[in-house]
């Protein structure tokens, strides 16, 4: 998702399905579709017998948002983007196998390619959670991904990468395991330097994070609680 | 799939899918507002659970709910004992009516679902126990397994 798009999640989605998207827009919501593809993924990779079907069905999912036929059949309450993802594509799974079923497959359907997400695709680890606590556990894996991989890009961009590198595990604090004075030399910094480096690092990645969290929420007041509520489903 | 490392924050074991090798669950506590970890801790460091003594036919499982207070990198420190008044109602409708036991983890208090008309028993996390993803786990998972026991479907 770019950090430049001044809407939120919601907002591309409401305006998609009111045919007001701008290029820039349809653009943004390609990329949102990309950035949530595994999670989607993994709960239908759940609730069908192999993979390749998973696949075809994850991809017709985001070709009919991204086509806006389904966005204007739903009407989105306002509330968590991730909740309504998920309603969506349950809605889109009981309308194909309810067709499916009337016409034995085979409609023709032409498939948007979405390669680049395909590159980008985990296997559900093998566990005993239900679709919707597996799709919510990814949900939040690629959240943290796409938050982490955003930071990187960052310090890259600012000649840091050894820097990113070797603080990254400083993400989580200081521990026994691993102490800022075991990282100053090989950094040519002091301890000192180092700790604020950390504490910076911290700063951006904590904003990112909630940033990226509110633009999939109603507002601002509510990432705390999403963020809780991730917390619990990693824990399932 | 490789063996699975230890976290060395928090002691969960880390999934073969976390983002960077990182432990996910520490990763979100890090995201959480440092204000928002103080009023956490100030107002609601315990969070009630039910485990349903006994449910009307048709309805759902009891949903399981934690809280998560901590975030930050210093962890929630309350005295390991509750206090909650007799009377008091938790959650919006679970109102206490006595303990009824205690351990390593909690208090247990016999409860009444006054929205649901039901006896139930909640159990309380302690505070500092919920800086620890796999405690936190731990309550859930012994939640959901009490839970399925005194379903009235069930054996």
């Amino acid at each position: 998702m770019p950090w430049s798009t001044p809407t939120t999640h919601w907002g591309l989605v409401l305006a998609a399905a009111e045919r007001r998207s701008s290029p820039q827009a349809q653009q943004a919501l390609e990329v949102l579709c990309q950035t949530y593809w595994q999670p989607l993924y993994a709960y239908i990779r759940r609730r069908v017998a192999d993979s390749v079907e998973a696949q075809d069905l994850t991809q017709a999912f985001f070709t009919e948002i991204l086509d806006k036929k389904y966005l204007r059949s739903v009407t989105p309450q306002r509330g968590r983007f991730r909740a309504f993802l998920l309603t969506a594509c349950q809605h889109f799974l009981s309308k194909h196998w309810a067709r499916a079923r009337a016409q034995k497959r085979g409609g023709g359907r032409q498939l948007l390619s979405l390669d680049c997400a395909a590159d980008k695709r985990r296997e559900p680890l093998a566990s005993d959670r239900t679709p919707e606590q597996e799709y919510e556990r990814q949900w939040a894996l690629t959240l943290l991904a796409t938050v982490l991989g955003h930071l990187e890009r960052e310090y890259i961009q600012e000649g840091k990468r050894e820097l990113f590198a070797t603080l990254k595990p400083f993400l989580l604090g200081e521990h026994a395991g691993l102490t800022y004075a075991a990282v100053a030399r090989p950094l040519g910094m002091t301890e000192a330097a180092v700790k604020m480096a950390a504490s910076r690092l911290r700063r951006r990645y904590r904003n990112l994070l909630r940033s990226q969290i509110a633009q999939t929420v109603a507002g601002p007041e509510a990432v705390d609680d999403e963020l809780r509520h991730l917390f619990t489903s990693l824990g399932r | 799939m490789r063996a699975s490392a230890t976290c060395p924050k928090c002691g969960a074991v880390v999934p073969a899918d976390a983002p960077a090798g990182l432990c996910p669950q520490c990763l979100l506590a890090a995201g959480l507002a440092e204000s928002s970890s103080q009023a956490g801790l100030a107002e609601s460091s315990f969070k009630a659970k039910a485990a349903p003594g006994e449910q009307p036919p048709g309805s759902e499982k009891e949903p399981v709910t934690t809280d998560w207070p901590a975030g930050a990198e210093e962890p929630p420190r309350r005295p390991a004992d509750i206090s909650e008044p007799p009377g008091s109602v938790i959650a919006g409708r679970y109102q206490l009516l006595e303990p009824i036991g205690h351990g390593g983890m909690g208090v247990v208090w016999r409860a009444r679902d006054v929205r649901l008309n039901r006896d139930v028993a909640v159990k309380f996390i302690q505070a500092d126990r919920l800086a620890n993803p796999a405690a936190v786990h731990r309550f859930t998972s012994e939640a959901q397994v009490t839970a399925q026991l005194q379903h009235p479907g069930g054996a």
